[in-house]
């Protein structure tokens, strides 16, 4: 006869007993009113516990979830992360730069020229399409294309390594 | 409850997921309505009757959105279900242990008076589902997740344990005297209740 075991019961009350164990269990019940006792106080908790496996949750939880999930996504949660996706710090960054390097070459070569010729707003040179070419300055527009090259790559390293690096380090901590 | 196919939800949550991915959070609908029974059962079950349905139910919202805030982070290597039930059950137990409840009888029950007693299969089954939450109550909150996860009767054991983090071993035993402390609560619950009838 085995010896059964809490184990045995529990696997009894699961249906993961062999049809010759099933018996054995069984017979051994109606010998044993201890057996048979553990057996209906663990039936008890499965069959209560079968008829509750489930609790219904509310009908307007997913409206609510929904409203706060769609709230979240205007925050930019699941738009694509990619470069160009939200381009309007990358635009406004590069036009302000593009201005300002571009205001930059041409006053430095004024001034530059201004050295050169002391009556510049005297001379004939101001009509002269050479004046164009003299304000533009090889020196300052290397240094100017330097800068924006760095702009450039301080915005891609914001948006492809530190921005989703610290998203992803508030959603773990829970912020947002 | 419908039954659902765990194979078949899995390929049709997968689709769900990568097109909240894409932008399209309105897909994120049908996981929730597909999932919410059983998120708000895990919360419902773990605060148990020292929360009330509300508690249960913001733990359940709880955990909805920081799913949807870590959709990124899913890597889809395990089910759908054994993420959002691992999260709901982090985020009952971190409810239960840092909020003070109030303690409020479970609320069905409370809706049937004496006149309604005769409609005695619900009543009996409402009667079941008390006696059951108050002996959950008496658990610890890892077995009562154990004993959940278990009667949900889909999840294998391997399932569980990526849930509830315990080795597969550790979880049986665990399962095993989870059960046995739950019938024996619920054993002395009703030989009390029998008593208190006399």
């Amino acid at each position: 006869m085995t010896q059964f075991t809490e184990e045995h019961i529990l696997n009894y009350l699961d249906q993961a007993l062999t049809a010759q164990e099933i018996a054995e269990l069984e017979q051994e019940m109606q010998n044993d009113p201890e057996l048979k006792t553990t057996v209906e106080q663990l039936r008890t908790s499965h069959v209560y516990f079968l008829e509750n496996q489930v609790e219904a949750g509310s009908e307007q939880l997913a409206d609510h979830v929904m409203a706060e999930v769609t709230e979240l996504s205007r925050k930019e949660y699941y738009r694509p992360t990619g470069l160009f996706n939200n381009t309007s710090f990358l635009l406004t960054a590069g036009i302000l730069t593009a201005v300002v390097a571009f205001l930059s070459v041409i006053n430095a070569g004024y001034f530059d020229l201004q050295i050169l010729v002391p009556n510049l707003t005297e001379t004939s040179i101001l009509k002269e399409w050479t004046f164009l070419k003299a304000m533009i300055s090889k020196r300052i527009l290397t240094n100017s294309m330097l800068v924006i090259y760095g702009v450039l790559a301080l915005a891609l390293v914001d948006r492809l390594i530190l921005n989703p690096m610290f998203r992803k380090r508030a959603r773990n901590l829970g912020f947002n | 409850m419908a039954s659902k196919s765990a194979v078949g939800n899995k390929i049709i949550d997968s689709e769900l997921i990568d097109q909240v991915r894409t932008g399209q959070v309105s897909a994120y609908r049908t996981l929730v309505e597909r999932y919410n029974d059983y998120v708000y059962t895990i919360a419902y079950r773990v605060l148990g009757n020292l929360g009330n349905r509300e508690d249960a139910e913001e733990a359940t919202q709880d955990s909805f959105i920081k799913a949807f805030k870590g959709l990124n982070s899913f890597q889809g290597q395990a089910k759908f279900t054994t993420w959002i039930y691992r999260i709901a059950m982090n985020t009952a137990i971190s409810y239960k242990r840092k909020r003070k409840m109030k303690v409020e009888p479970i609320e069905d029950y409370k809706q049937f008076n004496e006149g309604e007693v005769s409609n005695m299969p619900q009543y009996q089954q409402l009667e079941r589902r008390k006696f059951l939450q108050l002996a959950l109550d008496t658990l610890l909150p890892d077995d009562v997740s154990v004993l959940t996860l278990f009667y949900f009767k889909e999840l294998t054991l391997v399932e569980m344990s990526e849930i509830t983090s315990i080795g597969v071993n550790t979880l049986k035993v665990k399962l095993f005297r989870a059960r046995k402390r739950l019938s024996v609560a619920l054993d002395r619950i009703l030989k009390q209740e029998v008593t208190s009838l006399l």
